[in-house]
């Protein structure tokens, strides 16, 4: 309806929630070292089975709930496992409800055309199904596109309470069937989702909003339509200049099919847009964050304005400034809930992209990004003007030799981190995956980076994940010296380990049980079997066992 | 880890530019560090004396050798604290926006599954190198913004070396960056020779220059002071420190027994049966 196609919500909760353009995918709490992982994959395109063949590889037993939605072309195929997770699928006139408590695998179903999709992850939403009633006084639901936070239950379309009819009814179903994919949001069904505004009128104030909100949503959508063209599109790409720009580009049709029911959304949308504001923080939540900010862009783009330049654009459209102050009345309203996002990234200095690639570079800024006072630390000395003998074709009018600078602390140059920003890392000694027996009688457990050599050295670790080196003799010289490496696998190879081969000067033979002997090309991480059997030379096996 | 012999030997130089000299080391084997303090008119001299403060003051009370990188996170922490605690009493005196700051490298002696190997630690653009087998290799890499430039592809190594940004480092002790460092671990057998250096010496001797000096003098007090020298005479634009440890060889634990090495003399001659 409103939303542009592929656009959930979700109300915040303890577990995580995946969105990706093919697949969503939600796992409780306790998955959270996968979760990260899984959703570099979803991000990446991975399709339902690939998915599902790597949520289920370490076993069922392991997994006490999760639920899959293919959300690509073709009929929409759900997986729901868990004692509290409950799914509410509507087709047409027809509601369909798939519990996970009640079976001991999971409950896969396969819809033709979904017109609406709601699952309750968190055993406390349990009462509701989508369209009934409001939401609990203070819970929110934020849209989202794609991107990885914490979640109680999403909604597709977005959620949108009514205490009339269930909001799914009221919709057209062209627009989730087949509507989900990006691709498919480009063309055919847009014209199809021209009725919605005048379908989704009586959707009504938005119960879930505060009380300035009230103020009925009920204008014209004619009303809306010339704002919604109006608006130009730099504005919906303030945010994130880079990410936008190709977003925007795919959808300028969405953007006016999308605006006029938008408001029932409207509180939300500003907030997400606060949210992402939260994201832009953090490095590495501006890059995780970007495609749910890029992808609300016309939405969120309103209420972003009205909040930086205020009551801007409002005179050209009279007749949203009720809404147009709803919806920033809502934002600060929301706002004590803003810092709480599922997953709350501490302030710290806004930040641009990461780094760019091979592109060209801008000078950097020598000292910190805006918004606190500059670091002086490195500041330019008095003196040092009288050796400007090397100037600086950057233009910052500091001769930097003699003068070592902290700059950018955590801006551009910050190296993209693996894990989800704003939490802790998993710890990188886990669970053992594998034992290592080898020939001189030493057994390693292979339950953080191991490396195995001559006169092993482990280079550029961090003082929590410090690698395991076991020295092995090599009278002969034929063993490097740090020959070999053996980690817990992620990923395809999570819970078995990988061996790597680090560029040794003999080369590193693997058998695998049942296999023929085959020569480790280094640096390229193989999985080893238990029962594999890894010859570095000078008569120095490793074998591979259960842990 | 008592059975290693180490001989060192530290040199540092003003240069012919700077007034002051901010750099600080310490040789307090097994414990050596070199801290490049940055910014002039606030005082990086302060900052840097304080890691090094910390870190003699691991040296005297010892530390537990099997927990190198936790140990040395635990006082970087310390150090950083305490500039902060110092930045806040100047800002208090009234030097607005007063922030020190300081690089460190730092080399000690640990213990993995009962080998003595070297911890190395890194933070900002000092320079930890090598001599293994007679060739100098670089062993820290800095967190410098050519350094990103340079494993980005965008630039190559030589260009780093002349590139306006090159003195912009990306974590340093102070102000509000990461304080977390980059941890190295070599068998003893992996370093004949250890150099810790401030970028006033790699800044202004290129890493050939540097070899040729540390491979050339054996004693280890003299390699310091020429690697120091040449820092000068090539222009000394900065603060030129270095430190130079030699591991001169696994002691042997057992007491020397003059008997047995007699007799095996004896032995050797054929003059005994």
């Amino acid at each position: 309806m409103s939303e542009q196609p592929g656009t959930w919500s979700y109300r915040p909760g303890s577990w995580f929630g995946v969105f990706g353009a093919a697949t969503t995918l939600l796992l409780p709490a306790s998955e959270k070292p996968r979760v990260g992982d899984l959703w570099s994959r979803i991000d990446d395109g991975a399709g339902f089975d690939d998915i599902l063949d790597a949520l289920v590889q370490s076993g069922l037993g392991v997994l006490s709930g999760f639920v899959l939605v293919s959300t690509g072309e073709g009929p929409t195929k759900i997986l729901v496992r868990g004692a509290t997770v409950r799914a509410t699928v509507t087709v047409g006139e027809e509601t369909s409800e798939l519990d996970g408590s009640t079976v001991t695998t999971w409950v896969e179903r396969m819809f033709p055309e979904v017109t609406a999709l709601s699952v309750v992850v968190d055993g406390d939403d349990a009462g509701q199904t989508a369209g009934e009633g409001g939401g609990t006084p203070g819970t929110e639901d934020l849209p989202i596109h794609d991107g990885l936070v914490r979640v109680g239950r999403i909604d597709l379309p977005p959620y949108a309470p009514s205490s009339a009819e269930p909001a799914s009814t009221a919709m057209p179903d062209s627009s989730l069937a087949g509507g989900y994919g990006e691709q498919s949001a480009d063309a055919p069904e847009t014209p199809a989702e021209e009725p919605a505004p005048a379908a989704a009128a009586p959707l009504g104030p938005p119960p879930t909003s505060p009380p300035p909100s009230s103020p009925p949503p009920a204008s014209p959508p004619s009303a809306w339509s010339p704002e919604a063209d109006a608006l130009p599109e730099p504005d919906t790409i303030i945010p994130e200049p880079a990410f936008s720009l190709e977003k925007q580009a795919d959808e300028p049709a969405q953007e006016s099919a999308a605006a006029p029911a938008e408001t029932p959304d409207a509180a939300s949308d500003a907030e997400a847009a606060a949210e992402s504001n939260h994201w832009d923080d953090d490095p590495l939540g501006a890059m995780m964050g970007d495609s749910p900010e890029s992808s609300e862009s016309p939405e969120s783009a309103d209420p972003m304005d009205e909040e930086s330049s205020p009551l801007d654009d409002e005179p050209d459209t009279g007749s949203m400034t009720p809404e147009a102050d709803a919806g920033s009345d809502q934002a600060s309203a929301a706002s004590p809930f803003a810092p709480a996002p599922p997953m709350p990234v501490p302030p710290s200095p806004p930040s641009p992209p990461a780094w760019p690639g091979g592109s060209p570079l801008p000078p950097p800024p020598p000292y910190a990004p805006p918004g606190a006072p500059p670091t002086e630390i490195g500041g330019v000395p008095p003196e040092h003007d009288e050796f400007g003998d090397h100037d600086e074709p950057g233009g910052h009018g500091t001769d930097n030799d003699g003068m070592t600078q902290a700059g950018v602390d955590v801006g551009e140059f910050a190296r993209p981190q693996p894990g989800i920003p704003g939490q802790q890392m998993a710890p990188s000694v886990g669970p053992s995956v594998a034992k290592l027996v080898i020939s001189n009688g030493e057994t390693v457990d292979v339950d953080r980076v191991v490396l195995i050599g001559r006169a092993p050295e482990a280079r550029r670790f961090t003082s929590t994940d410090q690698p395991l080196l076991v020295t092995v003799p090599s009278p002969l010289h034929e063993i490097s010296s740090t020959h070999v490496e053996f980690r817990p696998g992620s990923g395809a190879d999570h819970g078995s380990a990988v061996v790597t081969d680090m560029g040794s000067t003999n080369g590193t033979v693997l058998v695998q049980p049942g296999l023929s002997a085959e020569e480790l090309k280094p640096g390229i991480s193989v999985q080893v079997l238990p029962g594999a059997i890894v010859n570095l030379g000078d008569g120095v096996t490793i074998q591979v066992t259960h842990p | 880890m008592s059975g290693v012999e180490l001989h060192h030997g530290a040199a540092t130089d003003v240069g012919r530019v700077r007034e002051i000299n901010e750099d600080s080391f310490l040789v307090a084997p097994p414990i050596f560090v070199v801290a490049d303090g940055m910014g002039g008119h606030d005082r990086g001299d302060v900052a840097s004396r304080i890691v090094v403060e910390e870190f003699a003051r691991l040296a005297d009370t010892g530390y537990d050798p099997e927990r190198g990188p936790e140990v040395v996170a635990e006082t970087l922490r310390e150090a950083q604290h305490r500039i902060g605690v110092y930045d806040d009493e100047q800002r208090a005196a009234g030097a607005r926006d007063f922030a020190a700051g300081t690089t460190a490298v730092v080399a000690l002696l640990i213990e993995q599954s009962t080998e003595t190997k070297w911890l190395l630690a890194n933070l900002g653009d000092s320079r930890i190198y090598r001599v293994h087998n007679g060739a100098l290799e670089q062993v820290s890499v800095d967190h410098s913004v050519v350094q990103e430039l340079v494993e980005a592809g965008v630039i190559t190594p030589d260009d780093a070396a002349v590139h306006p940004e090159r003195h912009i480092i990306t974590r340093a002790l102070g102000g509000r960056g990461s304080v977390e460092a980059d941890y190295f671990v070599l068998p003893l057998s992996g370093a004949e020779r250890l150099l810790l250096c401030s970028d006033g010496v790699s800044g202004m001797i290129g890493d050939g220059r540097i070899a040729e000096i540390l491979t050339s003098t054996s004693d280890p007090r003299d390699a310091a002071d020429r690697v120091v020298a040449a820092a000068v005479a090539a222009g000394g634009r900065d603060n030129a420190t270095a430190v130079v440890v030699d591991v001169v060889g696994l002691a042997d634990e057992r007491p020397y027994d003059s008997h047995a090495q007699r007799e095996s003399l004896e032995q050797k001659l054929g003059a005994l049966p």
